[in-house]
C-alpha cells in the first residue's frame, strides 16, 4: 500500500483572534479571583483550588491517554496525537497555579480553605484532636513537598514521552514506540497513585475528617471525562481553523465520543458507589460529607445537577451510533462534561465548613460563591489554552514517520 | 417439516426461488471489491459468505445499520423497570420492611439491582435477538456453499433474477481473481469432505 499524501497544513500557526481570547480570559479570571478576596480567602482560594485542580486535569489526562494508546498498541489516535502531546506541556505552568494556590497558607483571615494547616493548639475539641493526630501527613512543608515531588513525576514522564515521539518525527525509527510502550508501563503505577494522592492532598484535604476510600478513583473518573471533552473541543476548534480536515475524520470522532460516553459512564459509576457505600453503612464520620450536601439548597447541586450534567445528558446524546459522529452533538456532549467537572467541584469544595479563627469548623453555605469561582475557572482554561495552543506550533502537526500514522489515516469504524 | 415452516416465514414458495450464481475467492480484498463491482451493477445478493467478519463487508453489501441496537435499548430500558417496579412493589408496597434502618423506599439501594437487571435482560435480549435476526436457532443446519467456507474460502451468492446479468457477472468475478464460478439451484449445498463445490 502505497502512502496516502495528505494536502493540509503541517504547522500550526496561533491565529491572533484565539490568543486575545486566551488573554482575555485569563485577565478576567485573575480580576475575578483578587475580587473574591471580599467573600473571604476560602472562597477565593476555594475557587482557585478548584480551578487549579480541574485545569491541571488536562495534561494528567493527556498522558493517561497517551499512555494506555501506547499499551494496547492502539495506531487510531495517532493523526491527532500531537494535540494531547502539547497538552503535556501545561504541567510546569501548573505547578504555578499550585504555588499560588500555597499562598493560602499565609492567609490568617477568619475562614481557612486548608483548616488543617492552621489549627489552634489551645482548642482541645474532638474535631482539632482529630485533625492534630493526621498532622504527620497534613502539615505545611510536608504538602509543599508532596506537590514538588507529584509536579516533578508528571513533568519528567511528559518530557520523556514526548521527546521520543519527537525523535521518531527525524529518523523514524519504529524502536521509538517500544521505548515510548515502557515508559508508558511505568507510568500508568506512577499516574495511579500520584493522581489518588494529589487528590486527597489538594481537594480532600479541605475536609480533613472526612473519610472516603473511593476519592482516588472518583477524581481519576471526573478527570478523564473532562479530558475527553477538552481534547473533542480543541480538535473541533482545531478543524474550525482549517487544520487536520482529512486526517482527522469522522471516525476519530466516533472514537472520541466512544470514549467520553464510557468515562462519564465509569464517573457516574464510581460517584454513585462512593455516595451507595457511605449512605448504607452510615457511620458518622463519612455520611457529615454528605449531610451537609443532602440538606438544603446543596441538594440541588450535588444530587441532581450533578448526576445530570455529567452523566444522563452525555449517556443519551451520545447513545445513538450516528450522534457520536455528528461534530455539533459531540461538541454539546463535551461542554456538558466540562461544565459538570466545575458543578462536581464546587460541590465538593465550596459547602464543606472551613475553620474559623479559633479553628473551629463553621458551616459556610455559599452557593453564590460559584460566580466568582467558576469565572477562575474559565482563567485558567485560558491559560490552559494559551500554554498548549503555543506549544502546537512547535512541532508538526502530523506524526507522518510514526508506524502507525498510515493506519490512523485510515481509520475506519 | 421444519423447513416448510422456515419457507413459509420467509415468505417464499420453494419453486418460486431463485438459482444462485457462486464465486468462489481466496482473497479478502478481492471479495470486497467484487461485491462492490456487484452492489454498482444492480445485481442482488442472496449473501456474501467468510470464514471471518470482513470489515466493510455489510456497507459493501449496501446493508442497512442493524437494528440490534434497538433490541439491546429497549430490552435493557425493560429491565430499568422491572427492577425499580418489581422492588418497589416488594419492598415498599405489598410488605414494607425495616431493613438496617432505611426508608421504606430505599432508592440508592435499588440501583445497584436496577443497573444489573439493565445488563441482564439488555443482554441476554442481544443475544436472542441476534438470533433471530439472523434466524439461527439450536439444531439449525449449516448451509455450505463451499467446504472450505470455514476455513479459508469466501462466496458471493448473487440471486438470478431480471436484474441479473451472467456475461457481466462472470466478467467482474474474473477481475477479481475468482476461483470458482458456477450456477446452482436454491437448496444447492456442497459435501463437506471436500471436492469441488
Amino acid at each position: 500500500m502505497s502512502a496516502t499524501i495528505i494536502d493540509e497544513p503541517e504547522k500550526f500557526s496561533f491565529p491572533t483572534m484565539v490568543k486575545l481570547g486566551c488573554f482575555a480570559a485569563i485577565a478576567v479570571g485573575l480580576i475575578t479571583f483578587g475580587l473574591s478576596f471580599i467573600g473571604g480567602s476560602d472562597v477565593a482560594f476555594g475557587g482557585w483550588a478548584i480551578a487549579s485542580w480541574y485545569v491541571v486535569g488536562f495534561p494528567l489526562f493527556a498522558m493517561f491517554f497517551l499512555s494506555i494508546n501506547h499499551l494496547a498498541n492502539a495506531g487510531w489516535h495517532v493523526t491527532l496525537k500531537r494535540v494531547p502531546e502539547a497538552m503535556t506541556t501545561y504541567f510546569l505552568p501548573g505547578l504555578l497555579t499550585f504555588a499560588v494556590l500555597c499562598l493560602s497558607f499565609l492567609s490568617t483571615g477568619d475562614h481557612q480553605l486548608y483548616g488543617w494547616a492552621h489549627l489552634n493548639p489551645d482548642h482541645h475539641d474532638a474535631h482539632t484532636e482529630l485533625i492534630q493526630k493526621k498532622a504527620g501527613w497534613l502539615n505545611v512543608p510536608f504538602f509543599l513537598i508532596r506537590t514538588g515531588i507529584y509536579f516533578g513525576l508528571w513533568t519528567a514522564f511528559a518530557w520523556a514521552i514526548v521527546r521520543v515521539s519527537r525523535k521518531q518525527d527525524e529518523d523514524g525509527d519504529y524502536k521509538h514506540t517500544f521505548t515510548a510502550r515502557k515508559l508508558a508501563a511505568v507510568f500508568s503505577i506512577v499516574f495511579g497513585l500520584s493522581v489518588t494522592f494529589a487528590s486527597i492532598d489538594f481537594i480532600k484535604s479541605v475536609e480533613p475528617t472526612w473519610f472516603s476510600t473511593m476519592f482516588g478513583v472518583y477524581q481519576f473518573a471526573g478527570i478523564i471525562e473532562s479530558g475527553f471533552a477538552m481534547l473533542i473541543l480543541l480538535l473541533l476548534l482545531l478543524r474550525k481553523l482549517g487544520y487536520f480536515k482529512s486526517a482527522v475524520n469522522v471516525n476519530h470522532f466516533h472514537n472520541l465520543g466512544i470514549w467520553l460516553f464510557a468515562s462519564a459512564t465509569f464517573w457516574a459509576y464510581i460517584w454513585f458507589s462512593q455516595f451507595m457505600l457511605i449512605w448504607y453503612s452510615n457511620i458518622p464520620e463519612e455520611t457529615a460529607h454528605f449531610v451537609a450536601r443532602w440538606n438544603g439548597p446543596w441538594f440541588w447541586v450535588s444530587f441532581a445537577l450533578n448526576p445530570i450534567v455529567n452523566w444522563v445528558v452525555i449517556f443519551f446524546l451520545l447513545l445513538p451510533r450516528p450522534n457520536k459522529r455528528n461534530p455539533k452533538i459531540l461538541a454539546i456532549a463535551a461542554v456538558s462534561a466540562l461544565i459538570g467537572r466545575f458543578i462536581d467541584l464546587w460541590q465538593f469544595v465550596t459547602p464543606t465548613p472551613h475553620n474559623n479563627a479559633e479553628g473551629v469548623p463553621e458551616a459556610h453555605l455559599l452557593p453564590q460563591a460559584m460566580f466568582w469561582q467558576i469565572l477562575i475557572v474559565v482563567g485558567l482554561i485560558g491559560f490552559f489554552l494559551l500554554v498548549t495552543l503555543k506549544a502546537l506550533e512547535k512541532a508538526p502537526l502530523l506524526a507522518k514517520k510514526d508506524p502507525y500514522f498510515e493506519e490512523s489515516v485510515h481509520h475506519h469504524i | 417439516m421444519l423447513e416448510k415452516l422456515l419457507s413459509h416465514l420467509t415468505g417464499q414458495a420453494k419453486d418460486e426461488r431463485d438459482n444462485l450464481f457462486l464465486g468462489v475467492f481466496t482473497h479478502e480484498d478481492d471479495t470486497l471489491e467484487a461485491t462492490k463491482a456487484c452492489r454498482e451493477a444492480d445485481f442482488n445478493f442472496y449473501d456474501v459468505f467468510s470464514p471471518y467478519a470482513v470489515h466493510g463487508l455489510d456497507r459493501a453489501m449496501g446493508l442497512p445499520f442493524s437494528k440490534i441496537t434497538w433490541v439491546t435499548f429497549l430490552c435493557g430500558a425493560m429491565g430499568t423497570m422491572i427492577a425499580f417496579f418489581g422492588m418497589s412493589y416488594i419492598a415498599a408496597w405489598d410488605w414494607p420492611l425495616n431493613i438496617g434502618g432505611k426508608a421504606p423506599f430505599p432508592f440508592p439501594a435499588m440501583i445497584p439491582i436496577m443497573f444489573e437487571l439493565t445488563v441482564l435482560i439488555g443482554g441476554v435480549c442481544t443475544m436472542l435477538g441476534l438470533f433471530a435476526l439472523c434466524r439461527l436457532f439450536p439444531g439449525k443446519k449449516a448451509r455450505l456453499f463451499h467446504p472450505r467456507i470455514t476455513d479459508d474460502r469466501f462466496v458471493i451468492a448473487i440471486e438470478i433474477d431480471e436484474d441479473f446479468d451472467e456475461a457481466k457477472c462472470r466478467e467482474i468475478f474474473t477481475k477479481h481473481n475468482v476461483e470458482e464460478m458456477k450456477e446452482v439451484d436454491p437448496d444447492y449445498e456442497a459435501s463437506p469432505e471436500g471436492g469441488s463445490a
